[in-house]
């Protein structure tokens, strides 16, 4: 029975439920100290001085860092060039402040000492001396004409410059009836993993090797990264990640304080471990999402969509995280949304202002774009009188491949089939009946609709090698190893970080070798032992490591049946594996257990002919077959019902349905706990989610009593069809799914608000939709009822 | 001033000297007796990582004391069931794929181990309700209802 396709228990459960599951805080090396970073209390300040005299007479303290001593030691963080990028200037960005500092949190000093609170005791003893300096929160202000500068090198402030288009822009706007424009705005918030972030550094002077075990997903990029900023030689640094508490793209950042545990390490010639606390996660771990996009939409009378202009203007915080061109770019690429336009332009300014640095999550910018366009096919409906979903299909791509003006191709899938199969889940007609007769007893039921076509496995990442844009592939390398008793393990570069890897891989492993299953063992996440990988990242572990585990497990295949082959005095093209047995093609009688096969590979060796090798493992890579910026393109239309108390300002969910295609799935199982989890996370997201800074630079939101992540209770139940359509261009078939709902979810629950309170004169432009919020839209439009 | 704790943790003593007053529970447990199952994930008693069985209720170690434990029962993940026959609440979320990432389990466990002593028939929204206080990024909590309905209903029939 083919493994692929069946919804298997996960094989990485037993350790979890069972509480021995290791994340980095559960490792204690010998000797190994604490860290605690000293960090900014102010959003912009210049760095007077910094004392570590009081810290180190403390009996615990062993030792200190500052930005000044780290400064020689550590060059700056990375910043990715990507081709669409026409300018981009680089902040000086060092693992710890030494001239200014330029958002509250950013760690200019770091203590070592023998236990956990020690390090903080003696933290508190470092006298840091500020002289505060007006701080940017606005990009409007930082842009305005002699705003001052944030960083001396830059021009001024804007430290990222994207210019895209695409099509016929001209044409559009030429054939066009009336140009709708809007100013949208997506608030601040990010992926906050249950597990912060944390590492262990170690330095062994004999060897010189610099060991990290740390909750990354990107142990191979880190390693890169890391030779790069500290040059130190590659080969001496080995990377580990352990189990990884969640991602949630937050962890594909390089942290800047990874670098300054690597110098302490050396420093001090023992393991130091540093383990975030939640409040400075939420102050100095990446953020995302806050945009305004200033867009314009030429429509026909008709209601068809010629094309979409925008502004977007990145909120990109105090410095330039690595990557943040990807949720940038992203937003910009994904305006267009689903549909037939004519052309597309957006110019792209990523501002530097004093908050937390800009990087990754989930959706890389997708969410954005999809909820300018999706909100904007709502406000076009209403403005033409029209349903809003007639205005979908009218204007949604009818046939696959489609070429879009963006620059891709969308190379399969039925979009409107699945808006069908969405609208019949809920019974729409039924749905705006049942509205009707609600708004009659004043009670505000919303649909939302939101559809997109999203891409997986960017190709991008590589330039992260470069100083300058280089063409690139994404690629994965895959190594599979027999055992001298038949069992194999296979090696992979990349981390699970709760997204199923062991399990996935163990199965399209099993089905390309003909071994059983539970005879497979999937390792990954240490460099020392595992091929080079861009990480776990950009959905792309279907799409393109999983078509290198087929590639590597029908190699290994082959070398087990060449030995078999002379073992059982056959063809080795007539050899087939079925069952752990190595047999003659149909002839269960001329037969071997594959573990006979083993042994005599690695022990018996002196009895194979010279040109069979000894051994068996393979390594085989798998290239993107595709060098656009995505590599497939699965797809997913979401139909949230809700309804809102306007007395309140709450949203509660009475339906969720989701239709999405992700191609070939492995595990069905998986697929919709991703989906799931993803498009909860979303809601949390558009809801209630909101990093909120005072006009100080003061972040209010430093706990999750301030910052609220969604609870069982704010979930509904999520409805999901499966739709497979494999991806033509993948071995397998397989389009990749991290990303879950995440791409779907802020557009589809934002129309569903605004269209519950449409009636009451709202209209919605900006998140997030907090109670407080949806009462404050209300009060706006003189709609709540008279009440508070 | 270091004090000596003596608490039974999942059936053994243990008898600690030197701990400071300052210590939390889930650092005692974690670091001292080496039962790193129990995780931290807020510093603040909202995610309910580190919830554990402290004299039979469950509680978030992260603002407990250790000195508290003395003369305590506790029964930690660690202590909730041996590997051969694993608690039906551990198999349900196993069965029902209640996780993904792993980090909020051993916390989601325990806070449903005295949700089905309080409620051994629990519905749906019961099962959201008591469950508030505990936090999970990855799984938007419906298969966690789900492995939690299908442990009760396991361990109604072990019972009956």
């Amino acid at each position: 029975m083919p493994m692929i396709g069946q919804s298997i228990k996960r094989r990485e459960d037993l350790k979890y439920v069972t509480g021995s599951g290791t994340y980095v805080d559960d490792i204690t090396l010998p000797g190994m100290l604490y860290a605690t970073f000293v960090r900014s209390p102010h959003a912009h300040a210049r760095l007077l001085g910094v004392d570590t005299g009081k810290a180190l007479e403390h009996p615990k303290g062993i030792d200190a860092i500052t930005g000044a001593e780290a400064y020689p030691l550590a060059g700056p963080m990375p910043v990715y060039s990507y081709r669409q990028a026409t300018a981009i200037k680089k902040p000086d960005y060092r693992c710890l402040a030494h001239d200014r500092v330029r958002f509250v949190g950013e760690p200019v000093a770091l203590v070592a000492a023998a236990d956990r609170y020690a390090a903080d005791d003696v933290a508190e003893l470092v006298e840091v001396r500020y002289e505060p300096l007006e701080p940017l929160m606005d990009p409007d202000e930082s842009l305005k004409p002699g705003a001052p500068k944030l960083h001396d090198n830059l021009d001024n402030n804007v430290g990222l410059r994207i210019e895209r288009q695409g099509g016929d822009m001209e044409a559009a706007y030429r054939e066009a009836d009336f140009v709708f424009k809007r100013r949208y705005r997506m608030h601040r918030h990010t992926g906050t993993p249950i597990e912060t972030r944390g590492c262990i550094a170690q330095y062994n002077t004999g060897t010189k090797e610099l060991t990290l075990h740390c909750s990354t997903q990107i142990p191979h990029i880190l390693k890169t990264h890391l030779s790069e900023i500290l040059d130190f030689p590659e080969f001496k640094i080995r990377v580990i990640a352990p189990d990884v508490g969640g991602g949630f793209g937050n962890k594909l950042q390089v942290p800047p304080e990874v670098v300054a545990l690597c110098l302490m390490a050396i420093k001090t010639r023992r393991p130091v471990k540093w383990i975030e606390t939640r409040r400075e996660s939420l102050m100095a771990f990446l953020h995302a999402r806050e945009q305004t996009h200033d867009v314009e939409i030429p429509v026909k009378r008709d209601g068809t969509i010629l094309g979409i202009k925008s502004h977007e203007i990145v909120n990109a915080g105090g410095y330039l995280d690595a990557r943040i061109s990807g949720p940038s770019l992203g937003a910009g690429m994904w305006l267009p949304g689903p549909y037939m336009v004519k052309g597309y332009q957006v110019d792209i300014d990523a501002v530097m202002t004093n908050k937390c640095p800009y990087g990754a999550y989930r959706g890389f910018g997708s969410q954005m774009g999809t909820l300018v366009i999706e909100r904007s096919m709502d406000l076009i409906a209403r403005q033409l009188g029209r349903d809003p979903v007639d205005l979908r299909r009218q204007n949604v791509i009818k046939e696959t491949p489609y070429k879009t003006v963006t620059g891709h191709e969308f190379d399969s899938g039925d979009y409107e089939a699945g808006l069908d199969k969405a609208l019949e889940m809920v019974d729409y007609p039924a749905l705006r009946e049942e509205q009707a007769r609600l708004r009659k007893e004043g009670r505000y039921m919303g649909i939302g609709v939101a559809m997109a076509v999203e891409g997986a496995g960017w190709n991008t990442y590589t330039a992260a090698m470069a100083q300058h844009y280089v063409p690139t592939l994404d690629y994965a390398t895959v190594t599979m190893r027999m055992d001298t008793s038949g069992n194999v393990t296979v090696l992979i570069g990349d981390v699970a970080c709760g997204t199923s890897h062991a399990t996935t891989a163990a199965q399209v492993a099993a089905d390309a070798t003909g071994l059983p299953i539970d005879t497979i063992e999937v390792v990954e996440g240490d460099t020392a032992v595992t091929p080079y990988d861009s990480g776990t990242r950009a959905a792309r572990f279907s799409a393109v490591v999983l078509p290198a585990v087929a590639e590597s497990g029908m190699a290994l295949k082959k070398k087990v049946c060449r030995v078999g082959a002379h073992l059982l005095e056959g063809a080795e093209e007539d050899m087939e594996i079925v069952e752990g047995q190595v047999q003659v093609r149909g002839v269960p009688d001329k037969s071997l257990p594959v573990s006979r096969v083993a042994r005599v590979a690695y022990s018996e060796v002196a009895t194979l002919p010279r040109e069979i090798p000894a051994g068996l493992e393979a390594t085989e890579s798998f290239k993107a077959p595709v060098s656009g910026l995505c590599i497939t393109w699965p797809y997913s239309i979401h139909i949230p019902v809700v309804e809102v108390d306007i007395e309140t300002g709450t949203v509660k969910f009475l339906r969720y349905a989701i239709v999405h295609d992700c191609g070939v799935e492995i595990n069905p199982m998986v697929v919709e706990g991703q989906v799931v989890g993803g498009t909860a996370q979303g809601v949390g997201g558009a809801l209630l989610e909101e990093l909120v800074y005072d006009e100080d630079g003061q972040l209010l939101t430093t706990s999750f009593m301030d910052y609220l992540i969604p609870t069982a209770t704010d979930m509904p139940s999520f409805e999901v069809c499966h739709l497979q359509t494999a991806a033509p261009q993948i071995p397998g078939g397989y389009k990749g799914m991290g990303e879950g709902g995440c791409v779907y979810v802020y557009a589809a629950v934002v129309n569903a608000v605004a269209d519950a309170i449409e009636p009451l004169g709202v209209e919605i432009t900006s998140t997030p939709l907090s109670p407080s919020r949806i009462l404050e839209l209300l009060r706006e439009a003189g709609s709540n009822g008279g009440k508070a | 001033m270091a004090r000596t704790v003596q608490a039974t943790v999942n059936g053994r003593k243990y008898h600690e000297e030197n701990v400071e007053p300052r210590l939390l529970l889930v650092h005692f447990l974690r670091d001292r007796l080496g039962l790193t199952g129990t995780h931290v994930g807020c510093d603040s008693t909202n995610c309910g990582a580190c919830t554990v069985m402290f004299n039979g209720k469950a509680v978030k170690s992260c603002t407990v004391l250790a000195v508290r434990a003395d003369g305590a029962a506790i029964t930690t993940i660690e202590g909730v069931a041996d590997e051969e026959q694993l608690h039906p609440l551990q198999e349900g979320f196993w069965e029902k794929h209640g996780l993904q990432c792993g980090y909020c389990t051993p916390g989601m466990i325990m806070s449903a181990l005295q949700l089905l002593e309080r409620h051994p028939d629990p519905d749906e929204e019961t099962v959201r309700l008591e469950l508030e206080g505990n936090l999970c990024r990855c799984t938007g909590y419906q298969n966690i209802v789900e492995a939690v309905l299908w442990a009760a209903g396991r361990l109604r029939g072990a019972s009956a």
